[in-house]
């Protein structure tokens, strides 16, 4: 195994250890409230856009950081936009994460690598 | 010459005379000449920042970990009530259109009350966030403080990133642990400010993105990518409160300014801005009118305000007279009880070595310095209102506590010894600062939070079963009078768990009628309440309401009557 592999394998362990911590501390400290509200800004605070800047050429602690900063700002405003058309805030909601991932993957799919005015 | 300056400055970035070096393109801080030691001391920081996010969560959320009623002060009530609503209807609607909301909302405005909108004058998100959070973690009060908690600390993990990436891993880590205990935020916090808590939360992220952008744009790469996500961060801040776009403004300005004197070019391309405005505006989308209308507020109320400085000595003062006659605790401007005294040279030597240096990213923690002055300001330039530049303190220590760990790096790299003494040194002068810390900072602030908002500062059990049980069976157009509640938040929270206008004050009801004319405002019901008398243990007031009670009531059977609380219905009366 390469240096660059154990480097990479070591990163995966280092955030599951780091998602388990979390966890853990927000069960002791708030219980299913704070593991439900743990996941959840996972799911939705973080992955959408994480998918989505990765079709970029940015480091992953960029990718990490600016998602969470990016989702504050327009996951509410997307579920705000869906409500309109589906009224009921819940299903705006997942309705809103699922277009999300959908249009990151498909996003990065036919983005990714290619030279254009974000490069 | 530049060239010896530089390099005899160089230990104040990060590890003293340890150059900063991470992969620009893949992954995490990967050193070309140790993988190994730079994997363990990776593990390290990465568990050390987690702990450290983690136990500001715990320590910012001791409010709502200690008793998991509702509180707040000020705008808290109003914040919570619009996402409980959200949460409670399923639907969002206008923001203003419940009675309980409007009613509110038409007094406390400025526009002009009893003829506003029962749209929000502020854009949705900070409510549809919290909204959100009330959904997922399916509780109405502890999911929606917890998140509050977690978006009033990401400044902790922007902070950071934003030091660790110019300036190294110290400069990062302390300066985080400065900003974790930082008492102008908690009392912000404590206040009910939240929103320009979070919306402050992207300035460093903001400042990284254009740094980012304009150093490949000089060396000739130019990475457009980082200008148009910061064009997202903007809209961020302007979606929680518009003002620190301010304070980003003006740094941003300063900041190119000080590049065309330093590089003698134009450091971005008039494309890339604008297409990263393009972004900007599209993403704002309807709602750039909604701070359009809050500027005018804001302007309106700077303008007619008397709360500026007396003269121009005020330009030799962090803050001018004009904030000693804003309606807060004089106590936030002093640097002694807000940053604790030991910081103070630190901060002047750090400000002092940037001036030194004067590299790109030094300048940049330079503008934002100046910036934040001038902005401070603004009451002397531009005769503006000290109540409203007073948003702007919440920038103070996001600037001031990156210097403040610069400063004390920069007193390391003075120190000529070996190398093998020296990390002793570093060691030693860490500790140092963590038990400066931890006595001056950490113990307060931590207090603070501790014991913020215990009874009787917040709705009680009773009070809050009272409350629940009026939204479930009273109608939500009620008007409803408190007897005996004295604290003015206790009524404020009453009122947003109940989803029903509760009276504030003894005048409102003339008050809503002078606003409303049209609308036939007549008390509906009278909530009695024993409880607060109970707790302060005002006997004599008690008597005095259960003498009310008898001859205001002799013939009316109450239609709640639990825990020294009594609802009447006197709508038949």
């Amino acid at each position: 195994m390469s240096e660059t592999n154990k480097m990479k394998f070591g990163i995966k362990e280092l955030i599951i250890l780091i998602l388990i911590a979390s966890l853990v501390f927000f069960f002791l400290n708030y219980s299913w409230i704070g593991v439900r509200l743990c996941i959840g800004i996972l799911l939705l605070y973080f992955i959408p856009f994480y998918i989505f800047l990765d079709s970029f050429n940015l480091a992953i602690e960029e990718k990490l950081i600016f998602s969470f900063f990016i989702s504050i700002g327009l996951i509410p405003l997307i579920v705000y936009y869906i409500s309109r058309l589906l009224v009921s805030v819940r299903l705006s909601i997942l309705v809103s994460f699922l277009i999300l991932i959908v249009g990151s993957f498909i996003f990065r799919k036919f983005y990714k690598g290619k030279k254009s005015l974000f490069v | 010459m530049e060239a010896a300056r530089i390099e005899s400055l160089q230990g104040i970035k990060g590890y003293p005379l340890e150059p900063n070096t991470y992969s620009s393109s893949k992954g995490l801080y990967i050193s070309s000449r140790h993988k190994s030691s730079m994997k363990k001391s990776l593990v390290f920081e990465v568990l050390f920042l987690t702990i450290l996010f983690l136990f500001s969560v715990y320590m910012w959320s001791l409010p709502i970990k200690n008793n998991p009623l509702p509180y707040g002060e000020v705008d808290s009530a109003h914040h919570f009530g619009i996402a409980d609503y959200i949460t409670e209807k399923d639907m969002i609607g206008e923001f203003y259109k419940p009675a309980f909301l409007y009613f509110l909302y038409s007094q406390r405005s400025i526009l002009g009350g009893g003829k506003i909108s029962t749209e929000s004058p502020y854009p949705p998100n900070f409510f549809i966030n919290e909204a959100i959070a009330q959904i997922i973690g399916g509780d109405r009060v502890a999911s929606y403080y917890l998140f509050l908690a977690i978006l009033c600390t990401s400044v902790i993990l922007s902070s950071y990133f934003f030091i660790r990436k110019l300036f190294g891993v110290i400069p990062a880590f302390l300066s985080t642990l400065l900003i974790m205990a930082s008492k102008i935020d908690i009392l912000t916090f404590i206040m009910g400010q939240y929103v320009i808590l979070v919306s402050f939360a992207c300035l460093p992220l903001i400042l990284y993105c254009y740094y980012k952008y304009i150093n490949s744009f000089l060396t000739r790469k130019p990475k457009p990518i980082y200008l148009y996500i910061m064009a997202f961060f903007l809209a961020t801040q302007y979606f929680n409160h518009f003002w620190s776009l301010v304070d980003t403004a003006v740094t941003l300005l300063i900041f190119t300014i000080f590049l065309i004197i330093k590089e003698k070019k134009f450091p971005f391309s008039i494309k890339h801005a604008t297409i990263a405005l393009v972004i900007f505006f599209v993403v704002l989308g309807p709602f750039i009118h909604k701070s359009v209308m809050s500027l005018q507020v804001e302007m309106f109320s700077g303008t007619a305000a008397t709360d500026i400085s007396d003269n121009w000595l005020g330009l030799f003062k962090w803050y001018t007279s004009g904030y000693a006659k804003i309606a807060v605790g004089q106590e936030i401007f002093s640097y002694k009880e807000m940053h604790g005294q030991w910081t103070l040279p630190l901060l002047i030597i750090g400000v002092l070595f940037l001036l030194l240096r004067r590299k790109r990213e030094d300048l940049l923690l330079l503008s934002w310095l100046l910036a934040l002055y001038i902005i401070l300001h603004f009451d002397i330039f531009l005769g503006w209102g000290a109540s409203r530049l007073f948003r702007s303190v919440n920038d103070v220590p996001y600037i001031f506590y990156p210097l403040t760990a610069i400063g004390f790096m920069g007193v390391l790299a003075l120190i000529k010894v070996q190398f093998r003494i020296k990390k002793y040194i570093k060691y030693a002068f860490i500790a140092i600062f963590l038990v400066l810390f931890v006595n001056f900072n950490l113990k307060l602030s931590f207090e603070m939070l501790d014991k913020a908002y215990q009874y009787p500062l917040r709705i009680n059990p009773s009070q809050y079963q009272a409350a629940l049980w009026m939204k479930e069976n009273i109608d939500e157009n009620s008007i409803v009078y408190p007897q005996g509640t004295l604290i003015p938040k206790t009524k404020r929270f009453i009122r947003v768990v109940s989803h029903i206008t509760n009276l504030e004050y003894d005048d409102d009801l003339e008050l809503l009628r002078s606003l409303h004319p049209d609308l036939n405002i007549s008390i509906t019901h009278y909530f009695v309440d024993y409880s607060e008398l109970i707790m302060f243990g005002m006997k004599k007031e008690m008597e005095a309401l259960q003498q009310w009670e008898k001859t205001n009531f002799a013939n009316i059977s109450p239609i709640y009557d639990k825990n020294n609380i009594r609802i009447y219905d006197v709508r038949n009366k």
